[in-house]
Order: C-alpha cells, then sequence, then structure tokens
C-alpha cells in the first residue's frame, strides 16, 4: 500500500512538473556538454565493462539467461503500474499474467515460461507514460553512466529507478548504448555483443551521433506503439531524388 | 422472378468465389514475388558466405564487398546521407565523393557483418509502397542466438528498372539513417565542407 501511495504522489509530481518540460521536438543545444560526457562514458567501456565483460562471457549460457530472466520478472511490477497509468488495461492484465506465470512455475522468474506459453515479453516504461500524457521528447543529453536519454526518458528513469530500485541496479533495458551501471545487464549485453559495439566503434565517423542515432531510433520503437505506421521517415528525401531523376528539379 | 431471382443468387456466388480466389492468390504469393526472392537471394549468399569455414576473413570481406556494391543504390544513398547538405555537392566534389562513400559504405558494412555467424533468412511480407519501391520483411536466425533477429530491406527500381537496396533496416534501426545523422553532424562541425567529410571516409575506408 504504501508502494501504491509512492506511486500515486509520483503522478502528481510529475503531472505538476510537466506543464514546464513541454517541448514538441528534440533539441539538442548541449552538444558540447554531451560529447564531454559520451567520451567519460565511452572511457568506462573500454576499461571496465570491455575487459570485465570477456570474464562474464566465460558463465555457461543457461546460467546468463537465468539471470537474465529473474531480473526481467523482477521488472514486470513497474511495468504493470505504467500500462495502467498509460490507460492500457489489457497490457497491464497481460504483464501481470507473465509475472504471476514466471514467479511460480518459472521458479521465481529463472524460467520464462510465460514467453514459452505465448505470452511474450512486453517492456514499457515511465518515459512512455509521459508520452501518452502529451509530455514532449525535449533535450537530447547524455547522462554519466546512463548514457544517451531525451530528457522526458531521463525524468522517466528518475521515477522508474525510485519506483524499483533493483531494475536499475540490475538491469537497464538501454544498456546496449548507454554503458549503464546496471551491472548485470551490461555485462551480459557487451559480452554477447562486444564485436558489434566495437566494430560500431571503430568504423563510425563519429561515434557520439552513431550512437545518437540508434539510441534515438531505438526508442522510437519502444515507445511507438505502432512502429509499422511511423516508418516513413525517409518519404520527402526519397521523393525529390525521384523528381531530379525524372528531371522535374 | 424466379429465373431472375436465381441468375441474381448464381451471379452473388460468382463474384464472392472470384473474389475469394484473387485474395486467396495474392496472399498465397505475397512472400513468394519477385523482390521478395531477389532479397532471399542476397541473404542467403550474404549467410553463406559468412559460414564458409573454408574461406579467410580477409576474402570474406571482399566477397561481401561485392555484394554490397552489387545492390544497394549507393548514388540514392550517398545523396540522402548528405541530408540538407547535399545541395552544395557541387560537380567537381561529386565524383569524389560518390567514390568515396561507395568505398566507406561497403568497406565498413563488410567490416560491421564479419562479427555476426551465419543462419537462415526468413521472408515474412512484402510491402508495396507504390513509386517509393517496397519494404520486404524478413527474419534472420543466426546460428549463436536464441531468438531471430528482424531485418527489413527497402527496395527501389533503378532507371534501368532493376532492383536496389536503399536501405536496411536491423532491430528497428535504419542504417542509412544512421550515416545520415552521423554525416550532417560531422558536416555541421566542419563548416559543410564536403572536402573534409570526403577526407575522413577515405581514412576510415583504409
Amino acid at each position: 500500500m504504501r508502494y501504491f501511495y509512492k506511486y500515486v504522489s509520483f503522478l502528481f509530481v510529475v503531472i505538476f512538473i510537466s506543464n514546464s518540460i513541454v517541448i514538441a521536438e528534440i533539441n539538442h543545444d548541449y552538444e558540447k556538454t554531451n560529447r564531454t560526457i559520451h567520451n567519460f562514458n565511452d572511457a568506462i567501456d573500454q576499461n571496465f565493462l570491455k575487459p570485465t565483460s570477456k570474464v562474464y562471457g566465460i558463465l555457461p549460457n543457461f546460467v546468463e539467461t537465468g539471470i537474465s530472466n529473474a531480473i526481467s520478472n523482477i521488472n514486470e511490477p513497474s511495468n504493470i503500474l505504467n500500462y495502467l497509468s498509460q490507460g492500457n488495461i489489457a497490457s497491464g492484465a497481460y504483464s501481470l499474467s507473465r509475472f504471476l506465470v514466471n514467479s511460480t512455475i518459472g521458479l521465481v522468474g529463472l524460467f520464462d515460461v510465460a514467453s514459452n506459453i505465448g505470452l511474450e515479453k512486453n517492456v514499457t516504461d515511465f518515459g512512455k507514460t509521459l508520452k501518452i500524457w502529451g509530455i514532449g521528447e525535449g533535450q537530447f543529453l547524455v547522462v554519466p553512466f546512463l548514457g544517451p536519454r531525451t530528457s522526458r526518458h531521463f525524468f522517466g528513469t528518475i521515477v522508474d529507478i525510485t519506483l524499483n530500485p533493483v531494475r536499475y541496479a540490475l538491469k537497464d533495458e538501454d544498456a546496449i548504448v548507454s554503458f549503464s551501471p546496471s551491472i548485470i545487464y551490461a555485462l551480459s549485453e557487451r559480452s554477447r555483443n562486444g564485436d558489434t559495439i566495437d566494430n560500431l566503434r571503430e568504423t563510425s565517423i563519429d561515434y557520439y551521433s552513431t550512437l545518437r542515432s540508434i539510441y534515438l531510433q531505438s526508442r522510437e520503437i519502444n515507445i511507438v506503439d505502432n512502429f509499422e505506421e511511423d516508418q516513413d521517415i525517409f518519404e520527402s528525401d526519397l521523393e525529390e531524388f525521384y523528381e531530379i531523376e525524372n528531371g522535374k528539379k | 422472378m424466379r429465373l431472375k431471382m436465381a441468375r441474381n443468387k448464381i451471379i452473388k456466388i460468382i463474384s464472392i468465389l472470384v473474389f475469394t480466389l484473387i485474395f486467396n492468390f495474392n496472399s498465397l504469393f505475397a512472400n513468394n514475388d519477385k523482390t521478395s526472392l531477389w532479397v532471399e537471394n542476397i541473404g542467403k549468399n550474404t549467410l553463406s558466405i559468412l559460414g564458409e569455414q573454408s574461406i579467410e576473413n580477409n576474402k570474406k570481406e571482399i566477397l561481401l564487398e561485392e555484394i554490397f556494391i552489387k545492390n544497394l543504390d549507393i548514388r540514392r544513398i550517398s545523396l540522402f546521407v548528405l541530408g540538407p547538405y547535399r545541395k552544395d555537392l557541387d560537380k567537381e566534389s561529386s565524383g569524389k565523393y560518390f567514390q568515396s562513400i561507395e568505398d566507406f559504405i561497403s568497406k565498413v558494412y563488410a567490416k560491421r557483418l564479419l562479427s555476426y555467424p551465419s543462419g537462415n533468412i526468413k521472408i515474412i511480407k512484402n510491402e508495396d509502397k507504390g513509386k517509393r519501391g517496397k519494404i520486404v520483411y524478413s527474419s534472420i536466425q543466426f546460428n549463436d542466438r536464441p531468438k531471430p533477429i528482424s531485418i527489413d530491406w527497402w527496395v527501389i527500381k533503378n532507371r534501368s528498372g532493376d532492383n536496389k537496396v536503399f536501405d536496411i533496416r536491423i532491430s528497428g534501426i535504419w542504417m542509412a539513417q544512421e550515416q545520415r545523422s552521423t554525416f550532417t553532424s560531422f558536416l555541421s562541425k566542419n563548416d559543410g565542407d564536403i572536402n573534409k567529410l570526403i577526407e575522413r571516409l577515405n581514412v576510415q575506408s583504409r
């Protein structure tokens, strides 16, 4: 019950503050500061995460999967609360079913039995809840240890951390691009995608911009339910090429 | 009167049958159209190169580069990734730029792909976008991953009517979009100087 009151009071605070942070598009006013913090995060990745993840990678796959499943299960109550705040009762009930199945038959979440019976994992966060409430993305930021965030996502992260500290202590869904201190998940993902991350770092002409683009695109997938409809981002450019080729320009 | 009713009923039944047949025919062959098969072939060729253990990585890289050069619409991608700066591209620098970006894209993506093992490609569906081309949705089950990765292909026709890939979306990330963000950021930091971009591309491609 205390948890519920804590959550409701947060909702009020957010509604109050949200009026002052509504911005329609993603702004990029702090690039210089962002790049400095990006270099810091990159140094953490290269000097700590990368070597440590190699040691973590020695663990057998089933152990890694079990740990990852258990952490994911811990996060389900937060998903339920966020879905309900978004007015999405069906997804809230879906997450509740996943939580009940995995916590019992799945032995405290070590086994993802729910996915095997067709209840695939869904993830949401308070950043998405804020979007549904009409709050704009705000500024693009790079946060020490947490990595790329829009100000809306960052604010949502603070709420999510307060609601469920275990989630961020152990697992951050954005760890692949954030190099966050959510140690276990970050190590697991760094170990699994080590070559991809290193290749990206080596082959990019501007690693900061590459991560920014990947973050913003992946964030869009996470927060837009039907992203298939949102895919025509190139059409105006493509149209222009056709006009050039057809001699209309 | 009865005859007229019976005739109308027959016409109605025939119409429903024809409609059902057309509908089923389309959905039956939706994944087997020429564009989907073309994409499937590229996917299979690429995966077979990745899985070929008798070939060394250097040779694999060259073979992958050839696949990219042959099947990507480099010219359109080159223009797209410049964003608003493409208006500054003059005739003098455009030749150098197109050559540099061809080397950059083929080498960089070949290198990135090399970290993946072989696997199986499955075409899921395709979506006709009219004169803007088609999106072919596929999933690739790499041998070392527990779950398949979704890969979507934006296919367009060039002037000769041949299929070319304009962009590839891997797990939701459009590659050309990612490059555009990077290129425009680089250009904005270098006063829109495309020659500096060409120099940088050449360094990265080495």
